[in-house]
């Protein structure tokens, strides 16, 4: 699908155009056209009308298909098996036929796309109605990946972003359902994501899709192949004799290291312009499973946790994984480090430091875990890291022009900031002391941090 | 060919997916043998399909040598042989079986999950409290006969106390957490004790074995029954404590699918 301009382009065409005009490059007449063509008499009024019809469109069809798939589902009784199948595919037919006329044949895009949208959910509905009127209860979970690979066809013949992120959705679900009700790691997911849903979300530039996608890769990672690492018969006879319940908080560890590899990998996209918006997705969610492991880690419960976990045996099988996940960061980083210098470019030996940055934490990492014998120390360098992954983050923002950075640094900051905050006021203020000054310290702190990054913000919209 | 084409080929073979959904089903039914199973429901409910019975078997639970136990999500090969009317397990296996003997099925499921368990086998039973108990319900001593217990100290010879337990006009069922080889600590010492419609008695046994098993917990993809709105209490709790039984159709590769059901031997319809 070919994505729209973006709207710092419409913004500058905006004004370009009324200069063409004037200095008559363009009549009036090719200039309405343009402006029409890329509706820019709403831009700099809000939200763009086109915009808010393709989202109430996909709102009211998400209604639409919720309703007929209760309607059916809630007076199966009443109507008779025939009937009821009849509607099931008269409706998938009528509304795929529907949408595709309005999309392609009677300039209705928008509504058109939304009902494209709506049969792909109908043909979902119709698998669990199927289901249900057969009493068919197998293998519940293949129903999702029946649904998403039913409509992964329809998402590439019409490019449409929308059912390709539904699609990646529902194989991530079936991949995460599958994983942990089963309790084994379900790798065909992943065989499944890189060959049908990842090169279609780069050949039709949906950074959406490949968010999605991304986040089904992180949650499946925990709940199938870790889970089943830390679930291993031999080893866990021994957690239950020793009155461990659970190996689990281990997890953190490999965690760490795939936030790392998200982030080296959102680097090479970034060496290259054409996948650089690619680049900002990888990093951007990198940087929220590298927060989220240094902050879980940066409490004295689960650091203590981890630390008796780290002493007792753990499966081969997790030392594996773990080693898997650090032999592809160093790929990355590798493959990074060396095309940046190869290209000589500026942009890419501008990322150096953003590589160096990510394997000096995956060091500093490795020190955590080696001092995990000690919940202090854990705790103070896990802070440690925590923060100089905001800074980081605030300064290669700035430097990349990326406002998202900038912004992810400043909450990583904040929630920092605040829980270490809580954290001390709890124990030594007094209560009504603590809730005044945490008001306080709350409203101060969130105008000095918005003053700070909206100047940075502007800074950089001003450079673009 | 042009993408409207193309297109229309996309949305037919989603129509024809669903056909093949129904025809699949249609041809596991008509050809299949059908066994009777014993069935325990409880009652969820699924937002998109309404309300519906889960159904647990009898046969879910399948006893393994320590030695050849399945990992979880690997699929089995369960053998069913009809005892009385209903059908139970009758061995099973990590591989597809080349030939099924007559008299027997195979059905296909999928490992849940295995836990390991001490199985005691019982034999020899003996009315305690009741004369003549034993001789009018032969039935219910079937499922005391192979159970689950963690009793401490049992070894094959000794004398147990089996507590059984019925409500209103239902089914005679084991208690098992209340057998003891104490006759008056069975039940929890207990066994006088009545209201709710309850009845017990209590039975001797001899323990013929005790061995430790590895028993997997097997979906068969026969789990669930939708049922109309408010139709699911109906067989969660059967008026009169009456036994659920699934009809289900198996066919020669081991795919299963539900017939019907019957409450008491008849056939429920909704």
């Amino acid at each position: 699908m070919h994505r729209g301009p973006s709207n710092a382009f419409l913004s500058r065409l905006k004004d370009e155009l009324s200069a063409w005009s004037r200095d008559g490059l363009l009549t009036p007449a090719q200039a309405r056209r343009i402006a029409d063509r890329y509706d820019l008499d709403s831009i700099g009024r809000g939200v763009s009308p086109s915009k808010l019809i393709a989202a109430i469109s996909t709102i009211g069809a998400l209604l639409l298909g919720a309703g007929v798939i209760l309607l059916i589902a809630s007076n199966w009784g009443l109507i008779p098996r025939p009937t009821k199948l009849g509607l099931v595919f008269l409706t998938i037919l009528t509304v795929n036929a529907i949408g595709y006329s309005l999309k392609y044949d009677r300039s209705f895009p928008r509504l058109g796309a939304a009902l494209l949208f709506l049969g792909s959910l109908l043909f979902g509905g119709g698998i669990w109605l199927v289901a249900q009127i057969y009493n068919i209860s197998s293998r519940d979970q293949n129903g999702l990946l029946y649904w998403a690979l039913g409509i992964l066809p329809v998402a590439w013949l019409l490019g449409m972003e929308t059912i390709l992120t539904l699609s990646s959705a529902l194989l991530s679900a079936w991949a995460v359902w599958k994983a942990s009700y089963f309790g084994y790691p379900n790798y065909p997911y992943l065989a499944m994501a890189a060959a049908l849903v990842f090169p279609f979300c780069y050949r039709k530039r949906s950074a959406g899709a490949l968010f999605v996608s991304l986040v089904g890769i992180a949650v499946w990672l925990g709940a199938g192949p870790l889970a089943w690492c830390l679930r291993q018969p031999e080893i866990a006879h021994r957690w239950w004799s020793s009155g461990d319940s659970t190996l689990f908080p281990l997890m953190v560890l490999p965690y760490f290291v795939f936030g790392l590899l998200l982030y080296a990998l959102g680097l090479l996209h970034s060496l290259s312009p054409s996948a650089a918006r690619f680049g900002r997705v990888f990093t951007a969610l990198g940087s929220v499973v590298l927060f989220v492991v240094l902050y879980t880690m940066s409490f004295r419960w689960p650091a203590s946790e981890l630390a008796k976990l780290i002493a007792r045996p753990i499966p081969p099988a997790f030392w594996r994984c773990l080693a898997v996940l650090c032999a592809l960061y160093l790929g990355a980083f590798a493959t990074a480090f060396t095309v940046s210098r190869v290209r000589l470019r500026p942009q890419g030996r501008a990322r150096d430091g953003e590589l160096l940055f990510t394997f000096i934490l995956l060091a500093a990492g490795g020190m955590l875990s080696l001092g995990l014998d000690s919940s202090v120390s854990t705790g103070l360098l896990s802070n440690a890291m925590m923060l100089a992954l905001a800074v980081a983050l605030i300064a290669f923002g700035y430097g990349r022009q990326e406002p998202h950075a900038v912004n992810l640094g400043f909450a990583f900051f904040a929630l920092q900031f605040f829980t270490r905050y809580c954290d001390w006021g709890w124990n030594y203020l007094p209560r009504s002391a603590f809730f005044i000054a945490t008001g306080a310290v709350l409203l101060a702190g969130a105008f000095s941090m918005e003053r700070q990054r909206k100047k940075i913000i502007h800074t950089i919209r001003g450079k673009a | 060919m042009n993408r409207r084409l193309l297109f229309c080929a996309c949305i037919l073979a989603q129509i024809a997916f669903l056909c093949l959904m129904i025809r699949s089903n249609a041809r596991i039914l008509s050809t299949g043998t059908k066994v009777l199973l014993e069935t325990a429901p409880v009652d969820p409910h699924d937002l998109f399909r309404g309300e519906y019975a889960r159904l647990r078997y009898k046969i879910s639970s399948v006893e393994f040598p320590s030695d050849r136990t399945p990992a979880q999500g690997s699929i089995v090969y369960v053998a069913l042989a009809p005892k009385g009317k209903v059908w139970e397990v009758d061995g099973a296996s990590v591989e597809k079986p080349a030939a099924v003997s007559a008299g027997r099925v195979i059905v296909r499921g999928t490992v849940q999950g295995v836990r390991s368990e001490r199985i005691t086998a019982l034999k020899e039973f003996a009315d305690v409290t009741e004369e003549g108990w034993l001789e009018k319900h032969p039935d219910a001593v079937r499922d005391a006969e192979r159970i689950a217990h963690r009793g401490r100290g049992w070894k094959p010879g000794d004398t147990v106390y089996v507590p059984f337990v019925r409500f209103g006009k239902g089914p005679w069922m084991p208690r098992f957490w209340g057998i003891d080889k104490d006759k008056k600590k069975a039940f929890g010492g207990n066994l006088r004790w009545r209201g709710n419609d309850e009845e017990r008695v209590l039975v001797s046994a001899t323990i013929a074995s005790v061995e430790r098993k590895n028993v997997a917990e097997v979906e068969y993809g026969i789990e669930s029954y939708y049922v109309p709105e408010g139709k699911s209490r109906e067989l969660e709790r059967p008026r009169g404590g009456g036994r659920v039984a699934v009809e289900a159709a198996v066919d020669s590769s081991g795919n299963a699918a539900i017939n019907r059901l019957f409450l008491d031997d008849a056939p429920i319809d909704f």
